[in-house]
């Protein structure tokens, strides 16, 4: 019994080794791996493997009577909890509840491009001065907001939201279509703006998920409610901004929605 | 007599407890977490905690593998007398030069553990393994490039992280050598001692010379300077691996822990709720100090999550977020244990959080000045 038991405390690294070692491959076989970090990250998942490759063939070949921490299994339990939440994690991504907690305030795209064609558009539509107005005189058209009765370009295309949020000025007026997770009811921006207005949004990964924040774009309709919470839609329509505490917040208005199956890449990088 | 035995057995029954308690906090933790997967892993939220908690582990276990193989090297082929050679003289040098390291050698948070534990252990002073420990994962182009990038090229903003940085990381080791005296400041493993758990209990330096030992003592922490011994390439090389497997279970599972617990902030804490207290002074500092702790973020990738926060929280408190994060958070608080003894980890925690706050005050105040 006791060797048997001296032989679990030097053993339990082969189990945790193994574990880890197949999670690596699994994600990196299977492309899963961008569902938790960037893409280019593959390289360090690699030199982990590998590493990790070496360390379970050193275990394996480790001198049985090497003593090592007492607390073997406890220590096994904890070295092996990430594996047991991967199998929770598999296909899964962040969704509504990761955006309502990691909303930190108004979607908001760079001003200085942007606000010129606000003006510009405004001006065009031939009723408004500014965009102030514009909310203001947001009255019941086909959704909440001003549409522009003449947009600058009529183009159609597969775009991100990053797309919008990196170069809004060259897509400003533009007939834009844009896949994302749907978001109905919002408390915070039905504070802001007075009234229900749904988002489609995604997460942007820098690194990994932990540091993924939401990329928004509001969603100028009322005829959502067909539409389930979280649910993966197209939305196509004409971009444009709204000024909101001196900010510029991307808006796609006149839309037409559609659901979408899931795609395999949910994050934009 | 048996009052005194009675008390004696208390004692010693006391004793043992608090010997178990942090076995015990542990098995109460491994448990509630494996719980909390069975009981509710079909809500939403225990959904978001499972991809956040393994997203963060694939991202840090591999650096840490890369740290932990580093360390070993460190371990297998560099010797004590090597590297006391390339350490400057003196009490306040070597301190300087270490918090800029990272310029270097570049290493994240996560890596740089297994790597400072090495180094101690090779002998570097207490001080200069705090200010590498620091200035390693703040003080480098990768944050220097990454910061710029999230504000958009701000120079400024870029500079002053890495710049203010690098002299906590300095102020912190000095502030600490000043309270403790070399060797005092880390755990017996880390220091040259007789023997250690891992041998037999008649291990002595007195035993190294026998011809086993090399064998036997290959990833034990008893001090033995493997480096300096004449074996082949191929034996150091196991060595080096064998050390670094060594390292990569010891720290791991306090970065699993550590993993753990900022998987349950980013599920459950809004970060609005950080950001809502911007009207008042020093308060917003003082919670983005508490965001940065709790969120375990990479220091190449906070200044993006900051930088979301502009407008809605002052500078200073985004110099505080990114200040903090790499020198000082929940899986680093659980990970120092492996290097630094108790005494010394709460005043390095003290000495890093006055500094931070201290810091942030000050550019509180010289921004409420210039507006």
């Amino acid at each position: 019994m006791n060797l048997k038991n001296e032989r679990f405390k030097v053993r339990w690294r082969i189990p945790v080794y193994t574990a880890w070692l197949v999670l690596l491959c699994k994600i990196l076989f299977t492309g899963e791996y961008s569902n938790f970090l960037r893409p280019e990250f593959i390289i360090i998942v690699i030199l982990g493997a590998v590493a990790l490759l070496i360390f379970l063939v050193t275990a394996c070949e480790a001198d049985n009577n090497h003593k090592h921490v007492k607390t073997g299994v406890l220590h096994a339990a904890i070295m092996l909890l990430p594996f047991f939440y991967y199998l929770n994690a598999q296909g899964e991504s962040l969704g509504g509840q990761a955006y309502e907690k990691r909303y930190t305030g108004l979607p908001a795209v760079s001003a200085g491009s942007t606000s010129n064609n606000v003006q510009q558009l405004a001006a065009r539509s031939g009723t408004l001065e500014n965009s102030e107005e514009a909310e203001a005189e947001s009255v019941d058209n086909m959704g909440i907001f001003t549409i522009p009765q003449e947009p600058i370009d009529v183009e159609s295309g597969e775009l991100t939201i990053l797309d919008l949020y990196d170069m809004p000025e060259n897509f400003m007026g533009k007939q834009v279509a844009i896949t994302g997770m749907l978001h109905k009811d919002d408390e915070q921006i039905a504070k802001d703006f007075g009234k229900n207005i749904p988002i489609i949004y995604r997460f942007v990964i820098t690194c990994c998920v932990a540091d993924a924040l939401p990329a928004a774009i509001l969603i100028d309709t009322k005829d959502y409610s067909k539409f389930a919470e979280g649910a993966w839609v197209r939305v196509k329509g004409t971009f444009s901004t709204i000024e909101k505490e001196d900010s510029m917040v991307p808006i796609i208005l006149n839309p037409t929605i559609e659901n979408i199956p899931v795609p395999v890449q949910q994050y934009m990088y | 007599m048996s009052i005194i035995n009675h008390e004696a057995k208390l004692t010693k029954r006391r004793l043992r407890f608090f010997r178990k308690l942090p076995v015990m906090i542990t098995g109460v933790f491994v448990a509630g977490a494996y719980l909390l997967l069975i009981i509710f892993n079909e809500t939403e939220e225990i959904k978001t905690l499972s991809v956040v908690f393994c997203s963060i582990m694939l991202e840090a276990a591999p650096f840490m593998l890369i740290g932990s193989l580093i360390g070993g090297v460190i371990e297998a082929f560099v010797s004590r007398d090597r590297l006391m050679a390339l350490m400057p003289r003196g009490r306040v040098l070597p301190v300087l030069v270490a918090a800029g390291l990272g310029i270097v050698l570049p290493v994240c948070e996560c890596a740089i553990v297994p790597v400072v534990r090495r180094l101690c252990r090779k002998g570097l002073p207490g001080a200069s393994a705090i200010a590498y420990l620091l200035g390693g994962p703040a003080v480098n182009l990768i944050v220097f490039s990454s910061t710029a990038l999230a504000y958009q090229f701000d120079w400024r903003i870029a500079l002053l992280r890495v710049g203010l940085g690098y002299l906590i990381a300095v102020g912190v080791a000095l502030l600490v050598q000043r309270f403790m005296q070399g060797r005092e400041m880390l755990i017996e493993e880390n220091e040259n001692r007789a023997y250690h758990v891992a041998c037999s209990p008649e291990h002595t330096h007195e035993s190294e010379k026998s011809p086993e030992h090399a064998h036997k003592c290959s990833s034990c922490f008893c001090g033995h300077n493997n480096a300096s011994e004449n074996s082949s390439f191929i034996k150091k090389l196991g060595l080096c691996i064998n050390h670094a497997s060594e390292d990569f279970i010891t720290a791991g599972h306090y970065l699993v822990v550590g993993a753990f617990i900022a998987s349950l902030a980013q599920t459950f804490v809004s970060r609005q709720f950080f950001t809502s207290f911007s009207e008042f002074p020093v308060l917003p500092t003082l919670m983005m100090v508490c965001l940065a702790i709790l969120l375990n973020l990479c220091s190449e990738t906070d200044a993006f999550i900051v930088a979301s926060m502009r407008g809605l929280i002052p500078l200073s408190a985004q110099l505080a977020f990114m200040l903090t994060g790499p020198i000082f958070d929940l899986k680093l608080l659980l990970m120092y244990q492996k290097i630094f003894s108790k005494r010394t980890i709460i005043l390095l925690v003290a000495s890093i959080l006055i500094t931070v706050l201290c810091v942030c005050a000050g550019i509180e105040i010289i921004e409420g000045y210039v507006q």
